[in-house]
């Protein structure tokens, strides 16, 4: 029987220790790391491809769901938090397990057979990517994650300049340069918050504080020109959203 | 509601101006009409203290016809034709039974011939009576709506209070809960230690609602208490140093009022760093005030969290309710210091 590589990422020490006594009497787990951060924890993930990873939640720098969205390799996830309905709400959804702190052994055990029972039927778990979903649609952005090479960036979205569709990413281009992501304009459409961000156009999200002024361009559309000095093509749907927010 | 002139001084004083009535209508009747006196006397007695009598039933009329609403017409009909009613029982009770006591044509004559006058002055009597009732009614109606007003504003004012006292994050009960299942296996008299650190937390933030201020000494025990299971749970990333003066741990400070700041400083601090944070706590007097100083450091590089400064709002709200000042607490970023000054008078 081959063993279950396991990691337990948590920022508390005893909420670690617990995982480790929990998981002493199961013979077919082989904890291969414990980290107390989510850079370390990515790290591991990336460097060892483990099969399951015990997760918290509210973590400094980078919190579990940041985490998922930075995942390259995707083990079989059981979260652990200590109060969350929005997280409840999102893991009823979903397939995989979750436990809320503190919790029994019997729970415990009770989430590691049905993530054993995941690893036996679908070593891959798409249901990862409906959490991450579902969790864009009840998170609220303010800051944006994003992996580049080895090194993860942090974007706090008052950074961000404009956005630029780009097949299947997202260009981020900020006052330090340009990041790309793997994601869709229109979760960034959504999810970006209405007062500040504008879709002037179908490849473009512009942060309404860039915009220095608009000129009209052909017959019945424009162009933004920004601070930094660039131009983006503003369609016409993009003008009248510009004109409702500003009120111009 | 009472009857404003019955069983009170007023009832003596009502019998007085009736008194007075009577006797001007007597003297119109015996000196200027020159009328018999045993017959003045009689017609005075009857009409006056029967409408004396009548005057005090105007009480419930008036009460129970008092309009919700001061525009609206129905209750002054109401009163009119009470009014007339009213007239017509008087007049027709007085001079049958005057008719009664003396059986005598010529009086009855005389009364006749001062229909008008009754009439004119019955209606004048009911008239001021309704009237000083209805400022009565008024009156007392207007003080009970401004006690429930100064009621309203006052439990307004408390309810905003309790409301902004510090709300124990379900957050830290859990975690500390998942903190000591863990201990039970590795540490068990560390576990126990901190389940009585918990549950004396507990007590003191639970328990505090009623009062609404307390001594500084007190108040940083529940702190240092916090602290402690903050410290068991984050370990080295986590310092904290209180400098408090004897003198100063007697002052009075709004309670609980500390706590929000040190959850700050572990949710914007400890929670968002990889590094130890150190939280340091001063406490002086000067000026007649109590002056406290919250230090923490933090990671620069860390996003703020949304929510972020809805603790010192509601801190700042608490203040002004409690001390009518908007500028009792301060705060400032120094580098990677962030820094909150409170002035509590004293």
């Amino acid at each position: 029987m081959s063993t279950i590589k396991t990691v337990i990422i948590d920022d508390e020490q005893l909420a670690i220790d617990i995982i480790r006594n929990y998981l002493a009497p199961h013979s077919d787990i082989e904890i291969i790391a414990a980290c107390s951060n989510g850079f370390e924890g990515l790290k591991v993930i990336h460097e060892h491809r483990p099969d399951l990873v015990f997760l918290d939640i509210m973590m400094p720098k980078l919190n579990g769901f940041e985490m998922l969205e930075l995942m390259e390799h995707h083990p079989v996830i059981i979260f652990s938090t200590a109060y969350d309905q929005y997280a409840l709400q999102a893991f009823e959804q979903n397939a995989i397990d979750y436990l809320l702190k503190p919790y029994a052994q019997d729970r415990f055990d009770a989430a590691l057979e049905k993530a054993r029972k995941q690893l036996r039927e679908s070593p891959d778990t798409p249901e990862i990517v409906n959490l991450i979903k579902y969790h864009q649609q009840t998170g609220d952005l303010h800051r944006v994650v994003v992996r580049h090479g080895s090194k993860i960036n942090i974007i706090p979205i008052e950074r961000i300049l404009y956005l630029e569709a780009m097949d299947d990413y997202v260009s981020i281009h900020t006052d330090q340069g340009k990041f790309l992501k793997q994601q869709t304009m229109k979760y960034f459409d959504e999810h970006l918050p209405g007062k500040e961000f504008v879709r002037v156009h179908r490849s473009y999200i512009l942060a309404v504080s860039q915009l220095a002024k608009l000129e009209p361009y052909g017959k019945d559309s424009h162009v933004a020109i920004l601070k930094s000095g660039g131009q983006l093509p503003v369609s016409r749907n993009g003008y009248a959203r510009l004109k409702q927010l500003l009120g111009f | 509601m009472k009857h404003p002139i019955l069983g009170s001084i007023a009832t003596a004083y009502y019998f007085l101006i009736w008194t007075l009535i009577g006797a001007v209508h007597f003297s119109l009747l015996y000196f200027h009409l020159e009328l018999p006196w045993l017959f003045s006397i009689q017609n005075s007695v009857v009409f006056n203290l029967t409408f004396a009598g009548f005057g005090l039933g105007f009480w419930y009329l008036v009460r129970f016809s008092f309009p919700k609403d001061i525009t609206d017409g129905k209750p002054f009909l109401t009163l009119a034709g009470a009014g007339i009613i009213t007239l017509f029982i008087w007049i027709l009770l007085c001079t049958s039974l005057l008719h009664l006591i003396q059986p005598n044509e010529e009086y009855r004559q005389i009364l006749d011939d001062a229909l008008l006058y009754y009439i004119i002055s019955g209606a004048f009597y009911y008239t001021v009576i309704v009237l000083v009732y209805y400022l009565i009614l008024y009156n007392q109606n207007l003080h009970q709506q401004r006690n429930r007003q100064l009621q309203l504003i006052a439990e307004v004012k408390e309810a905003e209070l309790r409301m902004l006292k510090s709300q124990i994050n379900p957050h830290f009960i859990f975690n500390s809960l998942n903190s000591i299942n863990s201990l039970t296996l590795s540490d068990p008299p560390k576990a126990r230690q901190m389940i009585i650190n918990l549950s004396s937390f507990l007590r003191y933030s639970i328990g505090k609602d009623n009062k609404e201020t307390n001594n500084l000494g007190r108040e940083l025990e529940n702190i240092e208490l916090y602290l402690s299971i903050e410290k068991v749970r984050f370990g080295s990333r986590l310092t904290f140093n209180c400098n408090a003066t004897d003198q100063c741990r007697e002052r009075t400070i709004p309670n609980l009022l500390l706590q929000p700041l040190l959850e700050n400083a572990i949710k914007h601090g400890v929670q968002e760093s990889l590094d130890t944070i150190n939280i340091d706590l001063e406490a002086s007097v000067s000026n007649g005030s109590l002056w406290i100083t919250i230090r923490n450091n933090f990671d620069r590089e860390a996003v703020p969290r949304k929510g972020a400064g809805i603790g010192l709002k509601s801190i700042r709200q608490r203040l002004s309710l409690i001390y009518g000042r908007d500028d009792l607490i301060k705060y400032r970023v120094i580098e990677d210091i962030f820094e909150v000054t409170l002035e509590i008078p004293q």
